[in-house]
């Protein structure tokens, strides 16, 4: 997994986005596939994952044309850089950096949407290792079963990106916290506080409508 | 039964998000599974986790990639690989 971050970040260099490591380490690891290699990864690897990366994209975008548009930009991405992915390491994960680090770039920066919420003071707290033993928000589980999808979509929805992103990739998607620290970048620490607060914050926001839908604690 | 107090309580609570997630080591997991139960607390507080996850993903449920996108990278891929 380490050399899978490694060539991910290799593909962001050449991006011109991040710089982890040196052009020369890079090229030491670059592969050199063959024209049929290169189809072969692109339609066995990459090309299952694209119900995946549309949902990701459609849950960062909101809009059905710019998640298309994102997972379009992902691919083609990929395919210019797919001698920097390593065959049969975990092409999931590889994608959704690519596509997460597109987002970032390019489709958020048009949109202006408001940057990352400033989080740095409650991660310090959380990322103690006591933290789960503490502050979880309650909420019945009878009120989020007889909400609609649309709810709680409208929930997840209204959380800041930063903390919709690892409740998708977590709840959603399925990835193991090294695989998300490895897509966002960041600590595994920061994944778990960050996962823990987003799940509080949409509990609390499912709750004031499970109340408002009559159910109370 | 032990008393909230021990450190295993603590572990316990510790280990909770790890376990729903499914990221607790396999020793980690069968501490969990020989303590927790001496915490009714412990155990109502999984089920409720297990129970809000279980919810959240079937009542977001997924979008399907539309047929129109699959062979717009095709053609596209095919372009750059001329």
């Amino acid at each position: 997994m380490a050399e899978n971050k490694e060539e991910l970040q290799n593909t962001e260099n050449r991006e011109g986005q991040t710089t982890e490591t040196t052009e020369e380490a890079a090229e030491s690891r670059r592969n050199q596939y063959t024209e049929l290699e290169k189809i072969d990864i692109f339609d066995n690897e990459f090309l299952p994952q694209i119900d995946s990366m549309y949902n990701f994209a459609y849950r960062l975008t909101f809009d059905e044309d710019d998640a298309k548009d994102l997972v379009q930009e992902t691919y083609l991405k990929a395919f210019r850089f797919i001698d920097s992915f390593q065959r049969g390491t975990n092409a999931k994960a590889w994608l959704f950096r690519i596509l997460k680090n597109s987002f970032i770039n390019d489709f958020r920066k048009k949109s202006k949407e408001p940057s990352k919420v400033d989080y740095q003071e409650v991660e310090t707290y959380y990322n103690s290792e006591d933290v789960d033993a503490s502050i979880t928000t309650d909420l019945r589980v009878e009120a989020v079963q007889d909400m609609i999808g649309d709810e709680v979509s409208n929930a997840l929805n209204s959380l800041a990106v930063d903390f919709r992103t690892v409740i998708i990739l977590c709840d959603l998607e399925g990835f193991t916290y090294e695989e998300m620290a490895k897509i966002l970048d960041i600590p595994i620490g920061t994944v778990r506080s960050r996962l823990h607060r987003a799940r509080n914050l949409l509990k609390e926001k499912l709750k004031s409508y499970a109340e408002s839908m009559g159910y109370q604690d | 039964m032990l008393p909230k107090e021990s450190p295993q309580y603590t572990r316990c609570m510790e280990l909770l998000p790890l376990i729903l997630d499914s990221q607790a080591s396999i020793e980690d997991t069968n501490f969990f599974h020989q303590y927790a139960a001496n915490w009714p607390e412990v155990i109502d507080c999984y089920h409720k986790e297990k129970a809000f996850r279980d919810a959240l993903k079937a009542k977001l449920g997924r979008f399907v990639a539309p047929e129109d996108l699959l062979i717009n990278i095709r053609q596209h891929v095919k372009l750059q690989n001329i």
